[in-house]
Formats: structure tokens, C-alpha cells, sequence
């Protein structure tokens, strides 16, 4: 555990009526970086994000948040060097910024409205609101629409207008759950540098999302959320390194009897295939020695008059650590 | 204040460019305000139609269907009693009345005369129907009224012509009792004069035996006398005639005078004697006829006196009868008399001799102690109607798009109190229905007439305190509900039931009593209560505020008061659990089945530290039994956190089935 971190998360246990849906969370969070939380559909990463931004309380266990320079100046409380998030949750609240998976502002208003009513929220005084606006505005490239109404806005201006209303108030921390979500691969590229862009400025980022392809190249820290627990936290690499040696072979051909070709594949004894998906219009092949499996399988597709479309190699995907992570640990407890 | 600002500006946008809920809550009620002013703003009555069926129209009828007319009821005739029935049942009357047959007033002489008017009305439309039979029985009564007031007058009048001619015959009686006393006292004389007169007649007083006797008598006295009489003229003749012959015989003496004298004497003695003898006879003969007349006449004299004696004691006793009669006669005038004098008397006690009054001997009449027009009464239901309506549907509304705005979860993460949103939606909605009923007050003061002006001051308090309480109660509902669709419903039942619960729809009065008391307790009456004081009374605040409402001690402005603080309470304390609830459908995405568990439990803390020790508990022999230890070490240390912050007593509630999953766990590793 890291003595400089920002954010002291200790062990963190939350319970809903009967539902036990975080047990025992530990993590340092470290000022300045995006640390990405992955983890499959209802494994608490929201939850987690929501009591990180004080907006529920755990059951058991603590959060820590040393305040920064800039808000230790502003805050009375100057001599501790860490604060309880439960125990100072209007004070914290100040210091993050929040945006949840679906944009959370309000759609009659316009995007002006929108930023000047939520930075009076947060009590900014008119000249630091204005300044404010137009930096978010600029930042998330909404500034030459800032007065269409947020409801006609596209999906990704949505996005980004809700970033802009979680960074409105200059906080130290920017959580996003699902940022990247519901848009199409070029707004994705264009959040994950707007991201980026932020976090260059000294926001520090937590992220929850299950597009594991994003995280990977966003993240500099990375934890894993499984079965109520926060498996292993590190770098994207580091992760993919400790769980998986298989190589990727992405594979599209003409006409695409993919069935066939999997067939005489299969009968290969000599290529080593852990795993094979068929998404219909190609081929996923996972191993672990991947130069012969590329050579038994161009001698199949020119047995099987197969031209091929699009043929690549690469690592692992974080996705696929993911899934080998997720089962490994399902098969250690079974 | 500026927060507060900011939000109350956002909460106007959003209801401007939400523009279906911005035309329902603005200018809805101002829409209501209109219709309900142009309707009532008038003193006539309800536009009525009436269907009449009469088998004969006659005049009697018609005066009838012409005070209706008079009354602006629209009157419709119908051919028959079925079809002016099947009227009401299409809608094309509103009541049907109908005449029987030879309608008129039913005199001695003719008492099967029918003169019973009978009224069909539509029960389904319960409000209509009463003021309608109200209104018509009016009318109707007015007219029978009238008729009984002309038959009352006749009966007066021939009561005071009796009464004249009682007293026209007052002094006849008195002069019939004189003329009675009177005849009664010469009866009297009468009888007296009768009684002494003397009819005894006595016949033996006449002695008529002793004059029979002294006639016998002198009869044979006079006989006796007579010849005695005539023995001496007898010898007086002889004497004579011996004288003459004494004479014959002296020639001296012969033929002297003394003879002739001699001889006349002798002739006269001669007549002498024979009219002696003939008076012998009458006087005798007549003496006795005379007696005998006279015995007759005596005989007849009694016989008469007996007569007159029978008549006497006959008319006697005539005159006693008629005397009883006189008397019996003068007791009945008396008494006639008397009766009459009883009669005039009661006629003349009657003190109220004006038809009118005794046909309608109380007389109702309202008095419009403040205006003319219906609106002018119907002035404070309906602003509080406005209000009611303006202030629980905005806020709900506000509430409720809030909790369905994306901006919801926004606006949790920044640093706000509750509280502050709270009341920036009351604010919201007091300036919203200030400027309502700005318009409303300009919109009645100046189209309608109707003077708000004069008891200001108690007046905008109270509609500021009417307006929070609403408000507040919308307010709840908005915080209470989930879904617009139930929250708009409960907003809406709730108005609607206040209406129903107070007397603008039907009289509080109609309901039965233990309704009542629950309906007093309604803040709309409540409302209309304090509003109908201050604007149709004039009151002032000291007097509103010491009015005690229907509790004693507590006034209607102490019970608004009371109603705030506790709907306030119950928000702030409702907003807390409605809140989490909501992060945790809505933001965290719990499952329903888990929500139902997490409502009851809804910020996690609330659930008691045993029962979470317990869930752990559960997990952790879950994790031993799938043989992950190093999860089930993980749960034991969560248990033993939690446990260090349980009470004495729980800890010892818990401590054997910790110490046994450490056992557990110990054993396994």
C-alpha cells in the first residue's frame, strides 16, 4: 500500500438487506492516475465508484482521501492530512466529480445552462464559473454548441457534456462509470483522448467499464472485481502477463465456411488451439504457439478454397485475460 | 441564496420547455379561474330545463308553468307523462313535473279533486337534482302560496264580515232583552192585575129567597092592603053613599056641589079602586117577574163570573207560560248574545289577520350579506381550488421530474443539503401560485367585480400559509412516488378527494356526522374556511388566529400550521429513504428481487449489526463449504470489524457463532 496515495479505500464491505455486494475491498489510489475498475456485470463496480464519491456509505470499513494543495487551502481542516469520505461527505463531494453511465444532466436545459446551474451548485463564484465553463467547454470540444439544448445533442456530446458537468467545479478526482458505453468506435477513440486529455491536466480518474479494449488503453492501473473481491490490481500489461501466454489470430476469409475450417483444424493434432470463437463472419483463435497454428490453417484454407479477407496476430487482449482470469478463478472455487 | 436561485430558475425553465406540463400547470388553473367566473358571475338560476305534462292545461295549470317561466326555467310540454319521463332519461329535461287530471284546489263540496303535483327527477345526478327541486319547489310553492293566500283572505274576510254583523246585531239584542224585560214585566202586571181582579160572586148575597119572600109578602101585604083597601073604599063608598043618600034624601042637600063632589070622590074612589086593583095585580105580577128576571139575571151572572173565573186562572196560566217562555227566551239571547260577544271576542284575538302571514307565518328570505354574484360566495373555493390545485400538481410535478431527470444523480453528487432542494421546489411553487393568483385577484378584482382588497394583509397571510401547506403536500407526493404516472395519479386523487371531502361538490352536511368531523380535519376545507373569513368577513388575522375551528382551543390557522411542521417532518424523513432506494434502483441497478430486501434496509446502516454479522456469517460457511478459505479469512475479519462495534448485550448474541467460524476456519487451513 502506498503511503502518497490519494485515496485510501481499507477494507470496504458493503451489504444490501441481505445481499453481500462488496466484501473486504482494499486499493490505494494514486494522485494523477486512471486507475480503470473491470469486472463482470453486477460485480459492485458501480457500487464501488458510488461509495469512492461519498454517495452511499459502506457497511463496513473506511475511505481516506488526502486532500490536495489547492483544497487544503480552502478547507478548515488543514492539519490532517487524510479525511474520512463518510464523515466529510459535502467537503468531498467538492473534490470529485461524478459521472455515472447514463449523462446526468438535464435535457431541457441547454449545454450553458446546464454547466453555469451545476458550477453554482458547487458554489463557484461567477468569474472562477466562467472561466470554468469555457475551459470544460473547450476541453470536451462542446464550446460551439453551447447553446442547443442538451436533449439534441448526439450520444457522445451527451457523454462528453457529462464530463463537462463533472469537471465544471475543477475537482481533483473525476469518476466515470462506463464512460464509453453506448458509443459508436469513433466517439470511443474521441473519449478515451478526451480521457486522456483530462488526466494530463492533473485530474486523477477512476474508471469502471466492461470494455476491456478501452481500459487497456487508458488505464496506467487496473483492478479486477470479481466475486464481491478486488482481485489483482496492476498495470495493463503486468495483469496480461500474469494470467495469459496465448496469442490472438484473428481470421476472416471468402466465402467463410468457417465450420469447415475449424473441422479440419481440429483434426490438426499438431496445432495447440486453447480456444476458438466463431462470430460468423470470422474467426477468433487463441494459442499459445500461434506461428504453427497460422501455417496449419493457411494449408487448410488453400485445401478449402478459401481467400483470405484479413488475417492478424496480436497479444492478448485484456478482455481475454479477463475471461481467463474470471474463469480460473471460478474453476479455483469450484 | 444563490443555490437557491439558481435551482428555482432551473425548476421555471424546465417547466416552460416541458410545454404540456407548463400549459397544464400555469395556465390550467387560470383556465378554471375563467370558466368558473364567466359561469358564476351572475345571480340567476341554473339554465333548467323542466318538462311539464298536464292532461289539461287549465288555469290553474297554467299559472303554475308561468311562475316557472317568470323564474327563467325553461319549460317543455309534453304529450304525455311517459315521454316527459324518457326526457329526463335523455337529458332533454332536467326534472319532469306533472299535473293530474282536473287540477284545482280542492274544495268541500268536490274533495276527490286531485290536486297533488308529482316531480320525476334523475337520481344519478344527485347535486343537480336537489338545487333543481329546491329551486322548482320554490317556484311551485310560491305559486300554492299565492293560492293559499287568496283562500286565506276570503276565509278573513268572511270572518271579519261575521264579525261586522255580530256587532250590527249587538244593539237589536240588547234592544230584544229590554223589549223581553219589558213584555216580562207587564206579564207580571198582568198577572198581578188578573190576580186581584174579583170574579167571586156570591148569589145567596142577593137574597133572592128573602126578596121572593118579601115579595110573597108584600104581595100578600099589598093584597091584604088592597083589601083592606078596598074594604075601606068599600065602606068609604058606602059611607058616600049613604052620605048621598042623605043627600037624595035632603033635597037641600039634593043636587048641591057637595053632592057632586061627593060623587066625583066616589067616582075616583071608584077609579081609585080599580086602578088599585090593577096596580094590586102588575105590581105584583111585575114584582115577581122582576124577581125571577132578577134570580135569572143573578143565575147568569154567576155563571159568567164562574166563566171568567176559568178564564181568569186559563190566562193566568197563559201568562205564566208566556212568562217562563220570556224568561227562557231572554236566558237563550243571553246567551246567544254572550256566545256571540265569545265569538267577536275570539275574532278579535286573532292577532294576525294578514293573509300572507298566516300562510307563511315565518317568512325566509336571504339576505347576500356580501354580493350579487355566485362567484362572489364561490370566491374563496375556488381560489382555494387554484391553489390547491396549482400548488400540489406543480410540486409534485417539479419533485417528480426531478426524480425522473437524468440531472438526478448530478445533483446528488454535489455538495447539497437535501433540505436545500426541498425548499427551493416550495419556493418554486409559492412564487408560481403568488403569480397565479396576482392574476387571478387582478382577473376577479377588475372583470368580475369582486373586492379582494379590502381585508389584504390576513388575507396574503393566509393564502401564504394555504399555498406552503399545498405545496408541501404536493411536494410529499412528488417524494413519495416513484413514477410520474402514480405520483400524477395520487396527486390528482388526492385533490379529488378533497373536493369530494368538502362541501364545494356537496354539503359537508349531507355526509353522515363522523365524516364530518374527518372532513373538518381536510386541509381544503380548512383552507376555505380561513379563506371565507377573511375575504367574505372581513376578519382579522387576531381573530382568525383565536377562531376556534371546531376543536376547542384550536384555531384553523393553528391547525395549517400544525399540518406544515408534520408534512415537513414526514418529507424530510420519507426524502431520506426514497432517496437511497432510488440510487440503489436507478444508479446502482440492484435486482428487484434484492430491492424489495434493500427498501426495507435502504441505507444498509439501519439494518441491525447482528442480522449483517448473520449475512456475513452466511457467506463466510458458504465460502468454507466451496472450500475458499482465503474468502471465507476475508468474511471472518469483516465480522470481527463489525463486531467490535456491537453493544455489549448483541455481542454476546453473536460471539459463540464467531468464534465457531474461526474454529472453522482454523481447522480447514
Amino acid at each position: 500500500m502506498s503511503k502518497d496515495a490519494l485515496i485510501k479505500v481499507r477494507n470496504l464491505t458493503i451489504i444490501f438487506g441481505k445481499l453481500l455486494v462488496l466484501n473486504n475491498v482494499n486499493l490505494d489510489i494514486k494522485q494523477g492516475e486512471i486507475f480503470g475498475i473491470v469486472g463482470l456485470s453486477g460485480s459492485g463496480k458501480t457500487t464501488f465508484l458510488n461509495i469512492l464519491g461519498g454517495v452511499i456509505d459502506p457497511t463496513v470499513g473506511k475511505i481516506e482521501y488526502r486532500f490536495l494543495e489547492k483544497t487544503r487551502k480552502k478547507s478548515k481542516d488543514k492539519k490532517s492530512k487524510y479525511n474520512y469520505v463518510q464523515s466529510n461527505q459535502l467537503k468531498v463531494r467538492q473534490i470529485f466529480g461524478f459521472t455515472a453511465q447514463d449523462p446526468s444532466f438535464y435535457l431541457k436545459l441547454t449545454v450553458d445552462e446546464n454547466l453555469r446551474y451545476f458550477s453554482s451548485m458547487y458554489g463557484i463564484k461567477k468569474e472562477l464559473r466562467e472561466k470554468n465553463m469555457a475551459k470544460v467547454l473547450e476541453l470536451v470540444g462542446l464550446d460551439h454548441c453551447k447553446n442547443s439544448l442538451a436533449g439534441q445533442l448526439s450520444g457522445g456530446m451527451m457523454k462528453r457534456l457529462d464530463i463537462a458537468c463533472a469537471l465544471v467545479h475543477n475537482p481533483d478526482v473525476l469518476i466515470l462509470d462506463e464512460p464509453t458505453s453506448d458509443l459508436d468506435p469513433l466517439l470511443r477513440a474521441q473519449m478515451i483522448e478526451l480521457i486522456k486529455r483530462i488526466n494530463s491536466q492533473g485530474t486523477t480518474i477512476i474508471i469502471a467499464s466492461h470494455f476491456l479494449k478501452d481500459m487497456e488503453k487508458l488505464c496506467t492501473r487496473i483492478g479486477v472485481l470479481h466475486k464481491k473481491q478486488l482481485g489483482t490490481v496492476g498495470t495493463p500489461d503486468h495483469i496480461k502477463n500474469l494470467y495469459t501466454k496465448n496469442e490472438e489470430i484473428h481470421l476472416e476469409t471468402y466465402p467463410g465456411k468457417y465450420d469447415k475450417i475449424l473441422k479440419k483444424l481440429k483434426k490438426s493434432k499438431k496445432s495447440k488451439v486453447s480456444e476458438i470463437i466463431n462470430k460468423g463472419h470470422k474467426l477468433i483463435l487463441y494459442s499459445p504457439d500461434s506461428i504453427k497454428v497460422l501455417h496449419d490453417i493457411l494449408h487448410i484454407l488453400e485445401k478449402q478454397k478459401e481467400h483470405i479477407i484479413d488475417i492478424e496476430v496480436a497479444k492478448p487482449s485484456l478482455k481475454e485475460v479477463f475471461e481467463s482470469l474470471v474463469k480460473g478463478k471460478n474453476e479455483q472455487t469450484d | 441564496m444563490n443555490k437557491l436561485i439558481r435551482i428555482i430558475i432551473k425548476n421555471f425553465r424546465l417547466i416552460i420547455r416541458s410545454k404540456i406540463s407548463g400549459l397544464i400547470t400555469i395556465f390550467g388553473p387560470l383556465f378554471i379561474t375563467l370558466l368558473v367566473g364567466l359561469a358564476f358571475n351572475n345571480a340567476s338560476n341554473y339554465s333548467i330545463n323542466i318538462g311539464v305534462y298536464s292532461p289539461e292545461y287549465n288555469d290553474f295549470v297554467n299559472s303554475f308553468i308561468t311562475k316557472l317561466e317568470d323564474a327563467q326555467f325553461r319549460v317543455l310540454k309534453t304529450e304525455s307523462k311517459e315521454l316527459c319521463i324518457d326526457n329526463i332519461q335523455q337529458g332533454v329535461v332536467n326534472i319532469c313535473m306533472t299535473f293530474p287530471k282536473s287540477f284545482e284546489i280542492a274544495s268541500n263540496d268536490n274533495k276527490d279533486v286531485s290536486n297533488e303535483i308529482k316531480f320525476y327527477v334523475d337520481p344519478s345526478r344527485m347535486n343537480l337534482v336537489d338545487s333543481v327541486i329546491d329551486m322548482i319547489s320554490t317556484k311551485v310553492a310560491s305559486r300554492t302560496q299565492e293560492i293559499s293566500a287568496e283562500l286565506t283572505t276570503e276565509i278573513l274576510t268572511t270572518l271579519d264580515n261575521s264579525k261586522s254583523t255580530i256587532e250590527k246585531q249587538d244593539p237589536r239584542f240588547v234592544s230584544l232583552i229590554d223589549m223581553n224585560d219589558q213584555m216580562q214585566s207587564k206579564q207580571g202586571q198582568l198577572k198581578s192585575a188578573l190576580g186581584e181582579m174579583n170574579f167571586e160572586f156570591n148569589a145567596d148575597t142577593y137574597k133572592v129567597g128573602d126578596i121572593k119572600q118579601v115579595e110573597t109578602t108584600l104581595s100578600s101585604s099589598i093584597l091584604a092592603e088592597n083589601s083592606s083597601i078596598n074594604e075601606k073604599i068599600n065602606e068609604s063608598m058606602l059611607l058616600i053613599e049613604e052620605i048621598l043618600s042623605y043627600f037624595n034624601e035632603d033635597p037641600a042637600l039634593n043636587g048641591s056641589a057637595t053632592e057632586t063632589d061627593l060623587e066625583e070622590l066616589e067616582e075616583a074612589i071608584v077609579d081609585i079602586d080599580e086602578q088599585l086593583e090593577e096596580l094590586n095585580t102588575e105590581t105584583v105580577d111585575a114584582l115577581e117577574t122582576a124577581v125571577d128576571n132578577l134570580e135569572t139575571q143573578i143565575q147568569a151572572t154567576k155563571e159568567k163570573f164562574d166563566l171568567a173565573i176559568d178564564k181568569r186562572v186559563e190566562v193566568s196560566g197563559g201568562i205564566s207560560y208566556n212568562e217562563q217562555n220570556l224568561e227562557t227566551s231572554l236566558n237563550t239571547m243571553m246567551l246567544i248574545m254572550k256566545e256571540l260577544q265569545d265569538a267577536k271576542k275570539e275574532i278579535n284575538q286573532i292577532k294576525v289577520t294578514d293573509s300572507e302571514t298566516i300562510v307563511q307565518p315565518v317568512k325566509i328570505t336571504k339576505e347576500e350579506v356580501v354580493s350579487k354574484t355566485y362567484l362572489n360566495y364561490m370566491f374563496p373555493s375556488i381560489v382555494a381550488l387554484v391553489i390547491m390545485l396549482v400548488a400540489i400538481l406543480f410540486s409534485s410535478t417539479i419533485v417528480m421530474m426531478e426524480k425522473r431527470s437524468k440531472a438526478y444523480f448530478r445533483n446528488l453528487v454535489v455538495p447539497n443539503p437535501d433540505i436545500l432542494y426541498l425548499v427551493a421546489n416550495l419556493l418554486s411553487t409559492l412564487i408560481l401560485v403568488v403569480l397565479q393568483l396576482i392574476l387571478i385577484l387582478s382577473v376577479s378584482y377588475f372583470v368580475f367585480d369582486v373586492n379582494v382588497l379590502t381585508n389584504i394583509l390576513p388575507t396574503s397571510v393566509i393564502l401564504l400559509l394555504i399555498t406552503v401547506l399545498f405545496s408541501i403536500i404536493g411536494i410529499l407526493i412528488g417524494v413519495a412516488f416513484n413514477s410520474a404516472e402514480t405520483g400524477t395519479l395520487a396527486a390528482i386523487s388526492i385533490t379529488s378527494i378533497s373536493l369530494f371531502l368538502s362541501d364545494v361538490i356537496l354539503p359537508l352536511e349531507s355526509m353522515p356526522l363522523y365524516f364530518i368531523d374527518i372532513a373538518r380535519f381536510n386541509p381544503f376545507v380548512i383552507s376555505q374556511f380561513l379563506l371565507r373569513r377573511s375575504i367574505l368577513f372581513n376578519a382579522s388575522l387576531q381573530t382568525i388566529a383565536s377562531d376556534s375551528y371546531f376543536i376547542s382551543q384550536v384555531s384553523a390557522l393553528f391547525l395549517i400550521l400544525i399540518y406544515i411542521s408534520l408534512f415537513a417532518l414526514i418529507i424530510i424523513i420519507l426524502n431520506t429513504f426514497i432517496k437511497k432506494h432510488i440510487i440503489r434502483k436507478y444508479v446502482l441497478r440492484i435486482a428487484p428481487k434484492n430491492i424489495g430486501k434493500v427498501v426495507d434496509d435502504t441505507a444498509g446502516k439501519k439494518l441491525d449489526p447482528v442480522k449483517k454479522i448473520d449475512v456475513l456469517l452466511d457467506e463466510a460457511r458458504e465460502m468454507i463449504n466451496i472450500r475458499d478459505y482465503k474468502r471465507a479469512h476475508v468474511l471472518y475479519l469483516s465480522i470481527n470489524e463489525l463486531y467490535t462495534l456491537l453493544p455489549k448485550k448483541k455481542k454476546e448474541e453473536v460471539f459463540d457463532k464467531i468464534v465457531n467460524l474461526q474454529e472453522k476456519i482454523k481447522r480447514k487451513t
